[in-house]
């Protein structure tokens, strides 16, 4: 057993006078073996600070038990530690795995499907501000808000009825989180009306909503066919390439090459390469026809054509589909992360709050579909093709 | 106005010629100087990525050499600074698609209008960097302590000497660890100089924060706080001819260090 020992160093006025007093008492004393306990009075120790003079101590063959302070960064510092705080009577000290414990958040997931008040907006808001998307939603543009939100309460509805949905349901959250800023505007009031219009901004006329706003019947729900359930979400989300927008249509004043012909014709009578690799940096793919590249297409890559790009893959290089002026072409990928979407004369870059030069693979994409829609390259979200 | 052209380059790789010339090239056109940044990299371009400017780039120095454009047109701006601008390598293609000629060509016409252009070389020692010195007439060669990188650096000089083109070279010092040299396990600023025998233009000290910068496509001059900015700022300042006294990089003692001194003192 330890002999106690209590120091008063409350006098102490900066951390290595602190070392200084420390190393003095315990030289002079007959070098240590004791169990100390400090009195640190007011002085401010972060923990790397605090457990330097422990080790100090336990070079001394002493122990370090406990400090009495002031201080609240001291405090916690020791708690941190496991030494006792406070008074020198000994206390329970506090286990590793209480300290240590952390906060756990419920999960996404559990949240989702465990609460009732799924539908509150607060509840959303909250959820996030949870997980990586965090700085992206930040810079991001705001997205037809009134349209998300449409959007999120189906979703949500969903998540109350269908269970086995769930995953879906995540994934789909997840991605209006991503894209969408869902900030104070969804606390206002919408109306029919507003979201109709919005769709009509979007999608051009048409396009209608499938269920009404605040229709909390879940028996409606699940009487829908699965079918049905993918029509409603078939395009998800748009992303014009305006200023703000995920994609940003560069300045083609002036640069837009020579030998561009705009012509509309149907891709599907093109003659069709067929690839099965991953394309990488420096690597080139050239083609008088429709690419189908089966595979990821790295940032540094480019690929060239007179119709169609299809990757089946992420898509991070640079692409130019209808390189001969074709405005009916299209880029499809099951992500599309290009560096530059070009198609026929419209050029189109990433926009830098979006500028990610690798996304994270995961089994979770949605197929995404590019093409020109009032002479602006639209991102569409595609589960299943209309025609 | 009748622009300088300062190459870049080091011989060795890895040694940080691109992060050098981002850094110096964002540096000079803070203050104040038009400069264009010439990535001669090609095919193994990076100088974009670390400004940022990636998803910008519609024409490289290899369209402009074949004619598909026009100078002026493959020069891409940066995001912040209108006074910096960029002609990117093409990443698709070899060393061989520029001749030297072409590539003194491009340095002629840009001289015309601007204060700086600062040609990022490629590592090794041939045609790539052959391309890149053409157009030069001052050079910075990047080393760092280490002795392969300093064997590679005395290699570049030789072979800058005995161009006539490049009337002075520089020696810049990169990834410095004051620490290291403190504790006698890294060669000093004192030693590399010797070797070399070559003036110094700037130490810039080893620095995390470099890591972060590249990968947000943000140099670390922009950042004021950091140590290695600081150090990118005084190099040019004084290559616009300031005299500037090099930064104090002695490791600072700390709490631990004055710990580990009370012991020796006590027992020595």
């Amino acid at each position: 057993m330890k002999e106690k020992l209590t120091i008063d160093l409350s006098d102490a006025v900066n951390i290595s006078d602190l070392g200084i007093k420390i190393t003095n008492i315990l030289e002079t004393d007959g070098a240590g073996n004791k169990e100390l306990h400090l009195n640190l009075g007011n002085i401010d120790l972060k923990q790397s600070q605090l457990l330097s003079i422990k080790a100090l101590i336990e070079a001394m063959q002493s122990t370090l038990s406990g400090v009495e302070t002031t201080s609240e960064v001291t405090e916690a510092s020791a708690i941190g530690l496991g030494l006792t705080v406070g008074k020198s009577s000994p206390v329970q000290e506090p286990t590793f795995a209480e300290t240590f414990s952390p906060q756990v958040e419920p999960s996404f997931e559990e949240k989702l499907s465990s609460s009732d008040e799924i539908s509150s907006f607060a509840q959303l808001k909250k959820m996030n501000s949870i997980g990586d998307f965090v700085s992206d939603t930040e810079s991001l543009p705001e997205v037809h808000d009134e349209h998300l939100e449409e959007e999120t309460k189906e979703f949500l509805k969903e998540a109350e009825s269908d269970d086995i949905e769930d995953n879906l349901v995540n994934e789909e959250m997840s991605k209006e989180e991503k894209v969408a800023n869902i900030d104070d505007s969804l606390d206002k009031e919408v109306t029919h009306e507003d979201i109709q219009d919005a769709l009509d901004v979007t999608f051009g006329s048409g396009v209608s909503i499938r269920e009404e706003l605040g229709n909390s019947d879940k028996d409606t729900d699940s009487t829908v066919t699965m079918q049905d359930r993918f029509r409603e979400h078939e395009i998800t989300e748009t992303v014009e390439t305006e200023t703000d927008g995920k994609y940003v249509l560069l300045d083609t004043e002036g640069i837009t090459p020579e030998g561009i012909e705009l012509i509309k014709a149907n891709t599907s009578d093109l003659d069709t390469l067929y690839l099965t690799q991953t394309l990488r940096s420096g690597q080139t793919v050239s083609y008088e026809g429709n690419i189908f590249l089966i595979g990821d297409a790295h940032p540094g890559s480019e690929i060239n054509a007179t119709g169609d790009i299809t990757v089946w893959g992420i898509l991070g290089g640079i692409v130019h589909a209808g390189s001969k002026g074709n405005t009916d072409a299209k880029v499809r990928a099951l992500k599309l992360n290009p560096i530059q979407l070009r198609i026929a004369n419209l050029y189109s870059r990433r926009n830098d709050t979006v500028n990610v030069p690798y996304v994270q693979k995961t089994n979770e994409f949605t197929p995404e579909e590019a093409r020109i829609e009032n002479e602006q390259i639209v991102i569409f979200k595609t589960l299943r093709r209309e025609d | 106005m009748a622009g300088r052209v300062i190459v870049i380059t080091s011989g060795k790789g890895g040694v940080g010629k691109t992060t050098t010339s981002a850094n110096i090239g964002t540096a000079l056109a803070k203050l104040g100087n038009k400069v264009v940044l010439i990535d001669t990299d090609i095919g193994l371009r990076n100088l974009d990525l670390l400004l940022g400017l990636e998803n910008r780039i519609v024409y490289t120095i290899v369209d402009v050499v074949e004619e598909r454009c026009k100078l002026k047109q493959a020069l891409v701006k940066d995001k912040k600074n209108p006074n910096l601008s960029l002609l990117a390598a093409a990443q698709t293609r070899d060393k061989t698609s520029v001749t030297a000629e072409q590539l003194k060509d491009i340095c002629e016409q840009l001289k015309k209008k601007n204060d700086f252009i600062l040609v990022d070389c490629p590592a090794g020692i041939e045609q790539g960097f052959q391309n890149a010195v053409a157009g030069a007439s001052e050079a910075i060669v990047v080393t760092t302590p280490e002795m392969s990188a300093v064997r590679d650096a005395d290699r570049i000089i030789g072979l800058l000497e005995a161009k006539e083109e490049i009337e002075s070279y520089k020696l810049l010092l990169n990834r410095v660890r004051p620490q290291l040299i403190e504790q006698n396990d890294m060669m000093s600023v004192e030693d590399v100089c010797e070797i070399l025998s070559t003036e110094l233009i700037g130490v810039i000290p080893e620095d995390t924060g470099i890591i972060t910068s590249t990968n947000k496509g943000e140099p670390i001059v922009n950042d004021e706080d950091a140590l290695a900015g600081k150090a990118y700022r005084n190099v040019a300042h004084r290559i616009m001819g300031e005299d500037i006294p090099l930064l104090d990089l002695t490791p600072k003692e700390t709490f631990l260090d004055k710990i580990k001194n009370f012991f020796t003192k006590g027992k020595v």
